[in-house]
């Protein structure tokens, strides 16, 4: 086989691999699930193209950010105060020019791929809510999100995979799973570098105090409440 | 010795291990001891300790410390005492959230990233204690200075030069509401 056969053959296998596992997920999972996973990937794709509504998506973002700016600059207080002198607009207008964009232009690709993720992910969380019902049709409706998936997330991958199929041996195994490995670690610190990137964009020197909060109050809250005990176990009141 | 780097992500992937093993409920009794002793230690005890030393050394001594003292004596208090701190999360009767942790893979990705953090925090705060006061550990051999250019970037990523004092205060109340709530 020559190497263009051998990618093409590997990202059709992923391809497959794909749609049935998201097929068998969606009979888990029932039809209005994976439904309503279907609307949050839609909604993650359309905001992922830039063409489509990613560079509306970051334009708005930066739009509220300004506008929220204004009001923190003496805008509010403008607002409640009914001075709305043009002198007083010009200087919060002036002061709030000099502010740097939220999302500037260097990060607008990185910010839309976040946010499809973003709606990705919430869609998944969404579809977890919901009672499975109708199997059957849960498992087209899976394997359709998979199909959709697939169409986002393959042609970001490189086009040589870190692994070869061609050769099956025990050995050869073994240096195809150290070979997948070492790249996924060195993918997972290239993606956890840029995404780092762009948060220490945003948030400047309160990147890892918000990083850390936020780490925090998530992991507290994915604490599962333990079963009461009958009778009097516990602290509480004497 | 090899890199500094090297010691620090071999503390920090034992703590990654224990906190895999402990699961994240009770890891996160040892996230609030750190932020607390971090809180203790940046906000009440660093500007305090060196006239502290100094006014006891004099009396003592009848003589006044020197700058490289002052950073020995520091950087050793400081580390004994988080390492105290951390120890005494981990020993005997520990604090914990009530509750379990999150069924299957969940749970262990929660345990991880709490891994992390506990990682992070302990390892690069002894690591700060050396690099505020000018590595008073290469006095004895244990370290080759300069260090790497990897060294340099992560040493200005460490908890105490990133996070103001005070935050570690709000995150301590933070996790204590959280606490009392559950």
């Amino acid at each position: 086989m020559n190497g263009s056969t051998v990618i093409e053959l590997q990202s059709n296998i992923l391809f497959w691999i794909l749609i049935a596992l998201f097929a068998w997920q969606g009979y888990q999972r029932g039809l209005i699930a994976e439904l309503v996973k279907t609307g949050f990937i839609a909604a993650g794709f359309v905001a992922g193209q830039p063409d489509i509504l990613g560079r509306t998506l970051v334009k708005a973002i930066n739009g509220f950010w300004f506008a929220f700016q204004f009001l923190m600059h003496g805008g509010l207080q403008a607002i409640a105060t009914g001075n709305f002198n043009a002198e007083t607009l010009n200087g919060i207008f002036d002061e709030i020019s000099q502010l740097p964009l939220l999302i500037p232009k260097n990060s607008a690709e990185m910010a839309m791929f976040l946010a499809m993720l973003f709606l990705v992910g919430v869609g998944y969380l969404a579809s977890n809510l919901l009672k499975p019902q109708w199997p059957g049709l849960g498992l087209v409706s899976g394997a359709v999100n998979g199909f959709l998936l697939s169409y986002i997330f393959l042609p970001r991958l490189p086009q040589e995979l870190p692994f070869q199929i061609e050769d099956l041996s025990v050995a050869g195994i073994l240096k195809q799973a150290v070979s997948l490995t070492g790249y996924l670690v060195g993918l997972a610190i290239d993606v956890g570098s840029r995404v780092f990137g762009f948060i220490h964009q945003l948030f400047g020197a309160w990147s890892i105090p918000i990083m850390l909060l936020a780490a925090v109050v998530f992991v507290l809250m994915n604490i599962k409440p333990a079963k009461k005990k009958s009778g009097n176990s516990g602290g509480g009141g004497s | 010795m090899g890199p500094f780097e090297y010691l620090w992500l071999s503390i920090f992937t034992i703590f990654v291990m224990v906190a895999l093993v402990r699961k994240y409920p009770n890891e996160l009794g040892t996230t609030i001891i750190i932020f607390a002793t971090l809180f203790l230690i940046t906000y009440l005890a660093a500007p305090k300790m060196p006239g502290l030393i100094n006014s006891l050394y004099a009396r003592v001594f009848d003589a006044s410390v020197t700058q490289r003292q002052m950073q020995h004596a520091l950087a050793s208090i400081f580390s004994l005492g988080f390492m105290a701190a951390v120890f005494a999360s981990y020993a005997g009767q520990t604090l914990s959230f009530p509750g379990k942790p999150a069924p299957g893979w969940k749970g262990s990705v929660y345990s991880l990233l709490v891994g992390v953090m506990n990682g992070y925090l302990i390892s690069g705060t002894l690591w700060y204690f050396q690099d505020y006061y000018q590595y008073p550990i290469a006095d004895f051999g244990l370290l080759y200075l300069p260090l790497t250019p990897t060294g340099e970037t992560i040493a200005a990523f460490l908890p105490p030069y990133v996070v103001p004092p005070a935050f570690w205060g709000f995150l301590v109340a933070v996790m204590l509401l959280f606490r009392v709530r559950k």
